[in-house]
């Protein structure tokens, strides 16, 4: 019979017996831990103890992903008391930063280009919003990466990590296991009341728990060698029974996700957005820039925009990361310009981009790590711009 | 583009004809159906309040909507204000709608239907207390919450439901 686990943060010793493996990395998997790259969405209770002993065994490159700041009640859960009132993600770049490189965004992941994903990029979800956990799954899929997925059930003091494979043409994705109810139950953060903040009040040794395990199974996902007994499965720890265990996941035929949705042919460009302009693009494509050429963005562009002072409405090409963030200026009463959103796209034929063609994209707003497609009948070409750096964004350590 | 969508992006129509049929109020004007996305224009025959450029507030009619529904919506929470654009009056002086006319819907949930929003906007627009949020810091336009609290017992402005 299996011994009940005290009620505290289990020591690495046992819990890695628990996953059968060590409870150190081998020199194998350390150095391939140094290689990749951790995108966290979600910086909480699990996220930070897990890139803490992340950044033990050798990850040197995360990326955080969190719109969330520490409130009083966070002490009983994850941060210390000097941190309430800071955004997560901030207090993430001050404990991580001195051994590694760092790219922190206080933002929802919807909100953050795509290209921040790099080659060697685990993304990693640990967050109390169905939303955020679809939007890190797609996100995934589109960049053809691996995905870890970390639950906790507080009420059964329960732990599960779910390993998936992008890379090629995938059968399983994390929504493979969503029913209709988990889909209505999302709400999206921003509404004229920004909605509330859900509180998980998980106990900080059970977060703890999750966040140690998860780190164990990263380094054995990191190396090819130990990766695949992860890849397409569960694995479940409930600490009242002391039981663990695996089990597989199944794909589902009714999945809403299309698991073959990703940019095809990602090419990473060196320059940063405001050394190249789509006509660049178009040209290394092969493509003119006319009516059968279709351009597809990462998020969304705006092709109007309207002053809020004076209602003049103007046309134009505006990259939108977020619909509520100002476009510019009016140049009639230096008003702001508000995106229209019944003119919003995420893909637009390239004669109708004609205004921009030619200027550099961070001229109209393209940021770093931002993708582009081109698609031309059976012809596809898609483009990271700023070669996966964090540059031009704040927040960031990373050169 | 996936299947679901694509018979979603029918379903949509047909309910924005059936609407359109239906209701003495509401018009279609016009629909497009492209690959990942599906719009409607809609006139409806009501009244919203505007603010002129003198800065005096007025009743207006008819009101345009634009309706932008894309593929994501079926299983992605929508951005609450990415919906409903007013094109229609210029210058709508409402607390949930911003004066670019992007309109704020509340939670909208993922899958969210036709019916729903088109329900939403004409209480929303008619004034109807049970669906317009005035409360500070929580609104599109914090003068026309200030208005509508000063003025409450001027609303709604039409207690006509979208089929009546």
């Amino acid at each position: 019979m299996t011994a009940v686990p005290p009620r505290q943060r289990l020591p690495l010793v046992q819990l890695a017996d628990m996953l059968d493996c060590d409870p150190a990395p081998t020199e194998g998997q350390r150095a391939a831990l140094r290689k990749i790259s951790i995108y966290n969405v979600g910086y909480g209770s699990v996220a930070r103890p897990m890139d803490d002993r992340l950044a033990e065994f050798g990850v040197e490159e995360f990326t955080l992903a969190d719109p969330k700041r520490y409130r009083a009640e966070s002490i009983l859960s994850q941060c210390e008391s000097d941190e309430v009132g800071l955004c997560k993600v901030e207090a993430g770049l001050r404990r991580l930063g001195a051994n590694a490189r760092i790219a922190a965004f206080p933002t929802d992941v919807f909100e953050l280009p795509d290209g921040l994903v790099g080659e060697n990029t685990i993304v990693v979800s640990s967050v109390d919003n169905r939303r955020a956990d679809i939007g890190a799954n797609r996100l995934a899929t589109r960049m053809r990466a691996l995905f870890v997925k970390v639950n906790i059930e507080t009420a059964y003091d329960y732990i599960a990590i779910r390993c998936y494979d992008f890379r090629t043409r995938p059968a399983l994705c994390a929504e493979c296991q969503y029913s209709e109810r988990m889909y209505s139950q999302q709400r999206h953060p921003r509404s004229c009341d920004d909605g509330p903040q859900r509180q998980t009040g998980a106990p900080r040794w059970l977060s703890q728990t999750a966040g140690d395990a998860a780190a164990l199974v990263i380094a054995q996902l990191a190396d090819e060698a130990t990766a695949a007994r992860w890849l397409g499965r569960q694995w479940q720890l409930s600490l009242s029974t002391g039981e663990a265990g695996f089990s597989e996941l199944s794909p589902s035929p009714r999945c809403r996700w299309n698991h073959n949705n990703h940019w095809p042919h990602l090419l990473r460009r060196p320059g940063g957005p405001e050394t190249v302009s789509l006509k660049d693009l178009l040209n290394e494509a092969d493509m003119p820039g006319d009516s059968k050429t279709c351009v597809q963005f990462c998020q969304q562009v705006a092709t109007a925009a309207c002053c809020e002072s004076c209602l003049a409405h103007l046309n134009g090409v505006w990259w939108l990361s977020e619909l509520r963030r100002p476009l510019g200026t009016c140049a009639k009463c230096g008003g702001v310009l508000l995106a229209v959103p019944y003119w919003m796209y995420r893909q637009i034929h390239a004669d109708g981009l004609a205004s921009v063609i030619d200027r550099p994209l961070a001229e109209w707003g393209v940021p770093a790590s931002a993708v582009i497609a081109l698609v031309r009948g059976r012809r596809k070409r898609s483009y990271v711009i700023g070669n996966n750096q964090a540059n031009g964004f704040p927040n960031t350590n990373r050169g | 583009m996936s299947r679901v969508f694509q018979s979603k992006k029918k379903s949509l129509t047909q309910t924005a004809q059936q609407f359109s049929a239906r209701s003495p109020a509401m018009k279609l004007i016009r629909i497009d159906a492209c690959d990942d996305e599906w719009r409607a224009l809609v006139m409806l025959d009501t009244k919203t309040l505007a603010q002129r450029s003198d800065g005096t507030i007025k009743t207006a009619s008819p009101i345009v909507i634009g309706i932008r529904y894309h593929e994501r919506f079926l299983a992605e929470a929508p951005h609450p204000c990415e919906i409903v654009t007013v094109f229609q009056p210029v210058g709508v002086f409402h607390p949930n709608c911003a004066r670019s006319g992007a309109m704020c819907l509340g939670h909208p949930p993922a899958g969210l239907g036709l019916d729903f929003i088109l329900h939403q906007v004409w209480a929303g627009l008619n004034y109807n207390m049970r669906t317009v949020n005035t409360r500070p810091f929580e609104v599109l336009n914090r003068d026309a919450a200030e208005f509508v609290r000063n003025n409450a017992e001027r609303f709604p402005l039409s207690t006509r439901g979208l089929f009546e």
